[in-house]
């Protein structure tokens, strides 16, 4: 028996050992370095400071190398080579910029040259609070009531190029680094979140020398089965309908956790605690929008932390309901409720405070629909009066359809809410 | 063989530690696994009330003579309540769980569990 464990534990031990063959490594450190040779002009390649070349292997075999030049601080030649140290891409970088400290989050602006091997400069790059703003296209700015927020192009990329880092050094100051994503610089999808070591000062009490290490991996946080959407690209779509002549609805549904048994709370079966979305309608004779749109946790494993999370704004075209209640409202009613949309969209995502039915209730009520619905205590998450849930909006329909109002519907199966037009530009 | 790696995996606190954190969902609720067997377990769900008496058989092990029958029984009942789950669940919250990293380790260390309880239940029949 000892014996059949130890073999086990070996051949355990050998398939999960990553193959590194050092002559290779070797090879390819020369070929990047015989790569600089040929294209650098001998002014440049001799100004590299070899002894403090760093070299990375990436996750899909590649290998990136950073050669140092001497002449100014944040200047290197970046080579990035394949696994048999053929040449991929190679420039010269040059960073300039500063940290931001006197912002909450900490950040860091300035610009970034990269050249090709021959000293043509290819491109200037502006980085502000992190960002690299040739990749975030800028469009607008909203006001969510608390702060203003520059709105991306893309609802999940929000995690900078460059990042700022802090550590206590030995003298009880507090040291600065940044950390830039290379890959994304040099035009690639960085799908590791590799992040490189750049500027570095150490603040007061003194410092402790250059901090960690030369790269370091970021995870990176992918929303997960439910694509999230760019709330603004949907609502752009009525500003396509001219306002005269339009009729303008807003649809508040519930999908209970529990098909037929509005007196449930949670599906155990499914782990749900049903759904709550909203639907826009703008429609003239010649023709209409229609949006359904949802707000989920970006992770839902993290929404039993009871901490606001990331959140996304689902399409919830199709999505199926157990109660709905429509509301006509005017242009101006309209255009608030997609202010509304476009602000609430950056709100985090918390069990107990802000979620589904919250979100959708914010939109609801910001068109003059004035929904006030009984609040449920969530099992462990119970707070003074409740939380907004599915099956408290439920109820509320239910209520008004008994007390004979018009847009309420009800049903003991489902229906299924129309589709959505989806993004405009 | 007394292997401290197996006696630890195999120690029924592990077990039910192991067990009880494997993350599961749906793409709007979700978390560790001992929040929803013990909601299901209530009310009637037969995941949940097979994870509860797996749990407890599994405690229960830790004062009973035969440990090791006891103890692989109440595995076997918490493997039962996480096919049940899988094997019931919309694809989707599959997906919350097999496409998750955190998740996919909290599995993983409960398989680990399951087989250093498997060994060591086989060392000691073996033994005996």
């Amino acid at each position: 028996m000892k014996q059949t464990i130890l073999i086990l534990f070996v051949v355990c031990s050998f398939m999960a050992c990553r193959k590194t063959n050092i002559v290779e490594q070797n090879t390819t450190s020369l070929s990047a370095q015989k790569i600089i040779k040929d294209s650098l002009s001998p002014a440049l390649f001799n100004s590299i400071d070899f002894s403090k070349t760093s070299s990375h292997v990436l996750q899909n075999g590649k290998s990136l190398y950073r050669f140092p030049l001497t002449d100014a601080n944040n200047h290197y030649v970046i080579v990035i080579t394949d696994q048999n140290g053929k040449y991929v891409n190679a420039k010269i970088i040059a960073v300039s910029g500063s940290f931001d400290l006197t912002s909450k989050n900490k950040t860091y602006n300035g610009t970034i040259t990269t050249s090709f091997l021959n000293g043509a400069v290819s491109k200037e790059i502006s980085i502000v609070n992190g960002l690299i703003t040739s990749l975030h296209q800028v469009s607008n700015v909203q006001s969510n009531g608390l702060k203003q927020h520059p709105l991306f192009e893309c609802a999940d990329c929000t995690l900078p190029e460059v990042i700022v880092s802090s550590s206590y050094n030995s003298g009880g100051g507090i040291d600065w680094a940044s950390w830039m994503s290379l890959l994304d610089l040099l035009g690639y999808d960085d799908d590791y979140g590799y992040y490189y070591s750049f500027d570095y000062f150490g603040g007061g009490g003194g410092s402790s020398g250059g901090g960690s290490g030369d790269v370091t991996t970021i995870d990176r946080e992918y929303p997960e089965n439910k694509t999230a959407i760019d709330p603004k690209k949907f609502m752009d779509c009525f500003g396509t309908i001219p306002d005269a002549g339009a009729t303008c609805s807003i649809t508040i549904a519930t999908d209970l956790p529990v098909d037929g048994h509005p007196e449930t709370f949670f599906n155990w079966n499914e782990q749900s605690p049903g759904h709550s979305f909203i639907e826009l309608n703008k429609s003239t004779p010649y023709g209409g929008v229609s949006q359904d749109i949802g707000f989920y946790p970006n992770t839902s494993l993290k929404s039993l932390t009871g901490d606001y999370i990331a959140a996304k704004v689902v399409d919830n075209g199709g999505h199926e309901y157990q109660a709905k209640y429509t509301i006509t409202v005017t242009p101006a009613q309209f255009q608030a409720a997609i202010d509304k949309v476009n602000s609430s969209s950056y709100k985090q995502y918390n069990l107990e405070f802000y979620n589904c039915t919250d979100f959708a209730l914010d939109i609801f009520n910001a068109a003059g629909g004035n929904l006030d619905i009984p609040r449920h205590k969530i099992p462990n998450y119970e707070i003074d009066g409740g939380s907004n849930t599915p099956q408290g909006l439920y109820e509320k329909i239910a209520q008004l359809k008994s007390n004979g109002v018009a847009g309420t519907t009800t049903t003991q199966n489902k229906e299924y809410a129309g589709s959505s037009k989806g993004p405009c530009n | 063989m007394k292997n401290p790696l197996i006696n630890f995996f195999a120690n029924p606190i592990t077990q039910v530690i192991s067990f009880s954190i494997v993350l599961v969902g749906s793409p709007i609720f979700g978390g560790p696994y001992l929040y929803f067997v013990i909601g299901a377990g209530t009310h009637g769900v037969l995941y949940g009330m097979l994870g509860i008496a797996g749990i407890i058989l599994t405690l229960l092990s830790l004062a009973v003579k035969a440990k090791g029958f006891v103890q692989v029984a109440g595995l076997l009942l918490m493997l039962f309540s996480l096919c049940v789950l899988f094997y019931n669940d919309p694809p989707e919250n599959r997906e919350i769980t097999f496409g998750n990293v955190a998740a996919i380790a909290t599995v993983c260390l409960f398989v680990l569990a399951c087989v250093a309880v498997i060994i060591k239940t086989f060392q000691k029949w073996k033994n005996s």
